[in-house]
């Protein structure tokens, strides 16, 4: 690897994860309140059953460990305490803030259900909370990177990325947790997973087109490739990767939402298949940090 | 009492001898790969035919930047820690306990100020020798320059004296963090500016980080 690439792998791997464990729980909880709007109670309840409890829990390990990739990146992490001493006029100190609160609010509501402290709809606000601190830390971590003295960053697509990543990532680990579930409890029939999974799969087909849209073609000094025509090749494989990646476990996902328990074989081809959109969103987010210097 | 100091810098005179870089690294003790103050060479152009003859429309010259201790500094604005802070005098100093090595300060600055000290794990950057200032004397680079090309002062009075030009291609506009630099303009950075490199020629050269259009790395390894 090379050496710019080597040190912006703990970034790399800390924005990536913690977007994957926001998008996660806010698509996991905008389908359980799509479930109980537009399916039936009992459908909501199901999914607030194990599946949340699942939901919160990866998302908690993810954020977890993004937390612990970001101590990486810094030269002197015993300082990191100090990290929240700008919040007046430093983004890093407000994303910051946001991790924390995200990562708090999502700890005390996955206890709370765990062990069923408190009001049902404290639980709930605990979940509002967590979602609503998820989204702020991804338009954080987007604020970061705009910066009007980094033209190579400063531009609109920069949160659109991070939001596309967001809901991909998310999307699809969400849609694999709810077809793991589908072996759980009570079976609601192919037709109501189906559902559920297509409203996935709708999202997941509007941040591939949000990523299409603002993933930025521009010629880019990328880690030594210095060809224009291969800087482009190198976006359009990851690109190609996620869209690849993303039929084949839509249609995994929706072929396995329709069998009798788990299959093995089209479980292991979705983890395939996102697994190629995971080495997508990598392949990305370096070529986002190759950008600083383009003008 | 000063109340910013700046540099000065006379671009149509420097010769890009690299002294102010070696004196600055040599007070300091700065390893090799950490500078303070850089020199660039800014060059372009090429050749013409013009009838049966060639005419050159070749370019360089010199720009020695260290800090500009900018009257708006960026850095301090996205420190997350609140290690950087600006003096009354205007210079601008990073606090080396306080900082945490997260190298947002050196993302954010156009000049490339910043530097990551690999053994402590921490920001550095020039401190336009607030020991000697303090004591009536010039920063190292100041006293070591041969052809007296770089000055310092009170930026109000260099401006009277110099004018008040503190930007010059390839350099970022000075509106975006105003630093506290006065330059005296090489007499082609405007030609430079207007990229006129005609006839197949080799592209500028030796750009600082932040400048406008992307520049080439110049890490200089002294």
């Amino acid at each position: 690897m090379k050496p710019q690439a080597k040190k912006d792998a703990p970034l790399v791997l800390f924005t990536l994860l913690a977007q994957n464990a926001v998008g996660l729980f806010v698509t996991a909880g905008l389908l359980q309140v799509l479930a109980s709007r537009l399916v039936s109670p009992q459908a909501a309840a199901w999914l607030a059953g194990g599946v949340q409890d699942q939901v919160r829990l990866v998302s908690l390990v993810l954020a977890g460990a993004s937390m612990l990739a970001s101590l990486f990146h810094l030269g002197s992490p015993y300082n990191a305490y100090r990290a929240l001493a700008n919040l007046r006029t430093s983004w890093l100190s407000r994303e910051i803030l946001c991790m924390l609160g995200f990562f708090a609010a999502l700890g005390v509501a996955h206890v709370s259900y765990r062990k069923g402290l408190g009001p049902a709809a404290l639980r709930s606000a605990l979940d509002w909370a967590a979602g609503l601190w998820g989204l702020a830390l991804v338009y954080s971590m987007a604020r970061v990177y705009r910066l009007h003295t980094v033209p190579g960053w400063n531009r609109s697509t920069t949160p659109g990325q991070f939001f596309a990543s967001t809901f991909l990532l998310g999307g699809l680990l969400a849609g694999g947790l709810l077809v793991a579930g589908l072996g759980q409890g009570q079976d609601w029939g192919p037709g109501l997973v189906r559902a559920l999974l297509a409203a996935i799969l709708v999202f997941l087909a509007v941040s591939l087109g949000l990523a299409w849209v603002s993933f930025p073609f521009r010629p880019a000094a990328v880690y030594g490739v210095r060809s224009p025509v291969a800087a482009r090749d190198l976006a359009g494989v990851r690109l190609g990767l996620a869209l690849w990646g993303w039929l084949l476990l839509a249609g995994l996902l929706l072929d396995a939402a329709g069998l009798a328990g788990r299959e093995l074989i089209p479980l292991l081809l979705a983890g395939f298949g996102g697994g190629l959109v995971l080495a997508a969103e990598v392949v990305g987010r370096f070529l986002f940090y190759a950008a600083r210097g383009e003008g | 009492m000063v109340q910013q100091y700046a540099f000065y810098f006379d671009s149509s005179a420097c010769s890009g001898c690299k002294a102010c870089q070696v004196a600055c690294k040599d007070k300091h003790g700065l390893e090799v790969g950490r500078l303070w103050r850089r020199v660039y060479e800014v060059s372009g152009g090429g050749w013409q035919p013009a009838g049966p003859a060639w005419v050159t429309s070749a370019f360089a010259y010199n720009l020695s930047l260290a800090c500009n201790h900018c009257e708006r500094p960026i850095c301090r604005e996205v420190c997350p820690v609140g290690a950087i802070s600006k003096r009354r005098d205007g210079i601008v100093l990073i606090d080396g306990q306080r900082c945490l090595g997260c190298g947002y300060c050196a993302w954010a600055c156009p000049y490339g100020a910043p530097q990551y000290d690999e053994q402590h794990g921490r920001m550095t950057k020039c401190t336009f020798c607030v020991d000697e200032i303090d004591q009536g004397r010039s920063p190292a680079c100041v006293a070591a320059c041969p052809l007296r090309v770089l000055d310092f002062g009170e930026r109000a009075e260099l401006e009277a004296r110099y004018g008040r030009v503190s930007s010059v291609f390839p350099l970022p506009p000075a509106a975006d963090t105003r630093p506290a630099l006065v330059i005296t303009p090489h007499r082609d950075a405007e030609r430079a500016a207007g990229g006129e490199t005609p006839g197949g020629s080799a592209p500028l050269t030796g750009l600082p980080p932040g400048s406008y259009p992307p520049g080439i790395s110049n890490r200089e390894e002294v």
